[in-house]
């Protein structure tokens, strides 16, 4: 299975290059990182809490950074294991130069999963893990900003499972309503029928 | 023959404690210290296990044990190969069965590796995270085309290639008779995998008395003896001290009939380590993968007819998918091979196969074993063939029919009870002619069809014959015994799943003996009641138990009315057997009751006379020389809502021909049961494989089953064309209601998607299926247009 996508970050290359080096930015970034260590140079090995549907699992896995070409691409590997399963993830990261100072990601990941986590969890994999993947850009993009602006580095508060779970869901509907405008419009539409029914209701 | 028993809709012996809740299944069984066991299974396809950790998982509380391939020692040994190959023309076969433990090699995922022993289920599953296997994936053999690439990695690394077997039968001279035909079609055909899904998963009980010495398994097995006979040699007991019990199982299928399943060899043997009893049972998502399935195959196929539609003659070419092992020999793949033929005179026909070991669950029979496939490949190229010549799509079968005098019909190819395909008899016409009258088609084709379209409507109907090759051998035997108070017990060796046993055995008895049906106690499927015997399969129950039933019967009946004779001093052709009594036809009150002449076959004081045996009691066997061949007609109408393309099944129709029917209402429901199977395998299952072998919807969330909703009303009738080949002239029906359903659905489909002018010629089908087939249509004719 394949996931790409992109984001735009509102710093340049070069520190947009080595936050996403720093394993405590990504630790930080990642939802349900619960530690992220370096290992050596360009390898990482933590442990992950993650809820994909109806598996609910903690990964331990290492994280190796390939093909480095500074500050513009790198491969990233990920071999993730848990109760449920296995997970590689083998991710080909492009940084390009934006105007104003800043920096478009794209990547493009090749996902491969076994056990209980391609068996039940596959149909889920694609939304959660583009949920995933941009609430930790998103969340960097908050460390980068805080950084430009001079703040201390205080480090933005690791989201809940909760929390992860109700973004992962919020992001779900608003693909769906991205790609089906049709189905928005009558979810507004019932939307509205339901306020009016309400005020008829209580006015009654 | 009038009979007062057989042949009546008599309900069921079992049902009061089936349905009260008091029927024990195996996860019933709960003995004294049991412990019980889960498995850790591997998550990839195809790899090398490089290490095993078990340190963590022995070190948590409850867990009682933990064996891996290296434990076994000695014992760890590729199971039995069930069925070798077939003595056909050219048969080539390579054989590599399933083994208890993984060793060195994956070759499918859930292939067990580790086994867990633990207080209890939870704590057993809770351990399995415990568990570091570390494995090197290999590249996997996924899809069946590739498999046989010279480039294809191989799933057995010491064959030289994934070809498991290749066997050529034939008849006449196909490419002879091809030359003087009008009309020559070729296609290709796909049929892909699907579970059984039984209601009740795989379980099992093992129980060591080591006082004395005795091994007892409940296992949800379709063949207890053969368990008992294939476990004592592998444990080094004598098969008296090892007895298997079957108890009631919710579904069988066929995949229960394989053996030995890994944790059939594992758990006995762990039961003899510990000295405490041990269960397992599987779960829903272990079913997905450690319970066999079918059916991938690919064929490519032509028919050669005349301007007639008379079939000058067949060629097939096909690849079978064996999963990672084939314990099974080559039973699917020769049962496509033999119903391809169906019910019709084919004078010439090629058949070839090869099949292929891919890294995935293996493939064994269910349901249908294969057949579904040739029925398939024949109906689709007979429907093709009809609509090329403008022919009415039931003429051209009734064209073709063997007719009622030419049997036994030999098809001069090896069928797979290694006898030759002889059809025992048939009358096929009739039941074409009930099945078009039920689903009144003449009228739905002038006036129906035509209307409905004209609104825009997409109705079609569908109309296929089939032959269901049963009853093979090599026999089943029955003990029967008068006991003294007047009761009848039976027992047999064979398993029961459901299909009504209890009473159709007891009907067969009652007949002879002159008892009621709920006075006859049928016991099923434990070795320690009755030790000789094969199994539930091939639809063979009724036939080949059944006679049976009725020789032992016939015997017990004979010694009643020797005794009874004496006794009334009266001669035997005077003597009725009815109600429980023996009586003097035309001497009111001249009478003795069963119970009692029991007794004085068997006194405590006097003589029993040499050279007789005590007691109303006679065993017998029976075993037919070939199988019985059943057929029948399935036919129905469909509506596919132009939206959604989803179907409607409207109105099912089956026409039945299975010889003697012995209890109509049981067979009513073997064929309603297995219209649902049918229906499921041609639009809702499909198991999907990932290019590295995951399967990826292993839960009812994502498998689609049809449930009651999606049933239509099923309308039967029957046809009774008796079989020569056993006393009773029944044959099986536990296939036949799935194996032509796909199809008359895939016939029936296409009929309504006339309009689109769409060929179907693979199943399972799906509503995005029927899409990109109507898609790829209308791309192609606005091509042309432009």
């Amino acid at each position: 299975m394949n996931i790409q996508g992109e984001y735009i970050f509102e710093g340049d290359r070069q520190i947009v290059w080595n936050m996403l080096q720093d394993p405590d930015v990504l630790a930080r970034a990642m939802p349900g990182t619960q530690k992220l260590e370096k290992t050596g140079p360009d390898e990482y090995e933590g442990t992950i809490a993650m809820k994909i549907g109806p598996v609910n699992d903690v990964f331990s896995g290492k994280v190796v950074l390939k093909d480095k070409v500074e500050p513009s691409s790198y491969t990233m590997q990920v071999d993730g294991k848990g109760s449920s399963g296995f997970a590689r993830v083998t991710a080909q990261v492009v940084l390009t130069d934006l105007d104003g100072g800043k920096t478009r990601l794209t990547y493009q990941a090749q996902l491969q999963v076994g056990g209980r986590l391609a068996s039940v969890g596959q149909r889920l994999l694609d939304s959660v893990g583009r949920s995933l993947i941009r609430q930790s850009f998103e969340s960097i993009n908050q460390q980068l900003n805080a950084q430009l602006a001079g703040q201390p580095e205080t480090a933005p508060e690791t989201p809940s499972t909760g929390q992860v779970a109700r973004r992962v869901a919020l992001d779900v509907v608003k693909e769906t309503l991205r790609s089906q405008p049709l189905v928005t419009a009558a979810l507004l539409l019932l939307l509205v029928l339901l306020v009016i029914w309400l005020i008829l209701r209580l006015s009654s | 023959m009038s009979t007062r028993f057989f042949g009546k809709s008599i309900v069921r012996n079992e049902d009061p404690r089936l349905l009260t809740g008091r029927a024990l299944f195996v996860d019933d069984v709960h003995l004294p210290g049991m412990v019980e066991v889960a498995f850790y299974r591997s998550e990839y396809a195809h790899g090398i296990i490089r290490d095993i950790d078990l340190a963590a998982v022995r070190r948590r509380p409850g867990v009682v044990a933990v064996y891996t391939a290296q434990d076994l020692g000695a014992y760890w040994q590729p199971g039995p190969l069930l069925v070798p190959p077939p003595p056909a023309e050219h048969c080539e076969f390579h054989q590599r069965t399933q083994v208890p433990l993984a060793r060195d090699r994956i070759r499918h995922v859930g292939e067990p590796i580790v086994a867990v022993v633990a207080e209890n289920r939870y704590l057993a599953e809770d351990a399995l995270a415990d568990i570091r296997v570390e494995v090197e994936p290999l590249p996997p053999v996924v899809h069946l085309e590739q498999a046989l690439r010279p480039d294809a990695p191989r799933v057995h690394e010491d064959l030289p290639s994934n070809l498991a077997a290749h066997v050529i039968q034939h008849k006449g001279d196909y490419q002879a008779a091809r030359k003087d035909a009008d009309l020559v079609l070729r296609r290709r055909f796909r049929y892909d995998r699907g579970t059984a899904a039984a209601i009740e998963n795989r379980g099992i009980v093992a129980n060591w008395n080591a006082h004395a010495e005795e091994l007892t398994i409940w296992d949800t097995t379709q063949a207890p003896i053969p368990i008992r006979n294939g476990l004592a040699r592998m444990l080094g007991l004598s098969e008296s001290q090892v007895q298997v019990i079957a108890p009631f199982i919710g579904g069988g299928f066929g995949p229960k009939i394989m053996m030995f399943y890994p944790e059939e060899m594992v758990i006995p043997w762990i039961a003899m380590q510990l000295g405490r009893p041990i269960k397992w049972i599987e779960d829903r998502e272990e079913n997905f993968f450690a319970t066999t399935q079918e059916r991938e195959q690919i064929h490519e196929a032509e028919i050669a007819l005349t301007r007639e539609g008379k079939i000058l003659g067949v060629w097939d070419e096909f690849l079978h998918d064996n999963g990672a092992y084939n314990p099974y020999g080559l039973t699917v793949p020769i049962n496509s091979q033999c119903t391809l033929l169906g019910p019709y005179h084919v004078p010439h026909y090629y058949s070839e196969f090869r099949a292929v070991f891919t890294n995935k669950p293996i493939v064994t029979p269910y349901r249908g074993a294969g057949r579904q496939h040739g029925v398939f490949v024949m109906e689709r190229l007979l429907d093709l063939a009809a609509r090329e010549l403008g022919l009415d799509r039931a003429e051209i079968r009734r064209r073709n029919f063997i007719p009622p005098d030419a049997f036994p019909y030999n098809n001069e190819i090896i069928y797979q009870d290694f006898a030759p395909l002889v059809y025992d008899s048939g009358n096929y016409e009739p039941a074409l002619d009930r099945a078009l009258e039920l689903i009144d088609y003449h009228r739905f084709i002038q006036e129906e069809q035509p209307r409905l379209r004209q609104q825009k409507r997409l109705v079609g109907v569908g109309v296929v014959a089939y032959v269901e090759g049963t009853g093979i051998g090599p026999y089943e035997g029955c003990r029967v015994s008068v006991e003294t108070s007047g009761r009848v017990s039976v027992a047999t060796g064979v398993g029961t799943q459901g299909q009504g046993h209890f009473t159709t055995f007891a009907q067969i008895v009652a007949e002879q003996l002159g008892v009621e049906v709920n006075q006859v106690r049928v016991v099923t499927g434990d070795t320690r009641e009755f030790h000789w015997g094969t199994g539930t399969f091939a639809s063979r129950g009724a036939v080949v138990a059944g006679n049976a039933c009725h020789a032992a019967a016939r015997a017990v009946r004979q010694k009643i009315l020797k005794l009874a004779s004496q006794l009334l001093e009266a001669a035997e052709e005077d003597l009725v057997l009815e109600d429980g009594k023996v009586m003097v036809r035309g001497v009111p009150g001249k009478a003795i009751p069963l119970g009692e002449l029991a007794v004085r076959a068997n006194p405590l004081r006097g003589a029993v006379k040499p050279g007789t045996e005590p007691g109303l009691e006679a065993t017998a066997y029976f075993g037919p020389e070939r199988g019985a061949t059943a057929s029948g007609v399935h036919a129905l109408l469909v509506e596919v809502d132009p939206d959604t393309l989803l179907v409607e099944v409207k109105k099912y129709v089956v026409v039945h021909d299975c010889g003697r029917v012995i209890n109509p209402m049981i067979l009513e429901g073997q064929i309603h049961g297995g219209v649902a199977q049918g229906l499921g395998n041609a639009f809702y299952e499909e198991l999907h494989f990932s290019d590295q072998g995951q399967l990826l919807n292993a839960s009812f969330m994502d498998y689609l089953l049809p449930t009651a909703p999606e049933m239509p009303p099923v309308l039967t009738d029957h046809v009774e064309t008796p079989s020569p080949l056993n006393p009773l002239g029944v044959k099986g029906a536990g296939e036949a209601g799935a194996i032509p359903a796909a199809a008359a659905f895939a016939q029936a489909v296409e009929d309504a998607l006339a309009p689109y002018g769409v060929e179907i010629l693979e199943i399972p089908l799906s509503p995005q299926k029927l899409y990109a087939l109507i898609g790829d249509q209308l791309n192609h004719l606005q091509k042309e247009n432009n």
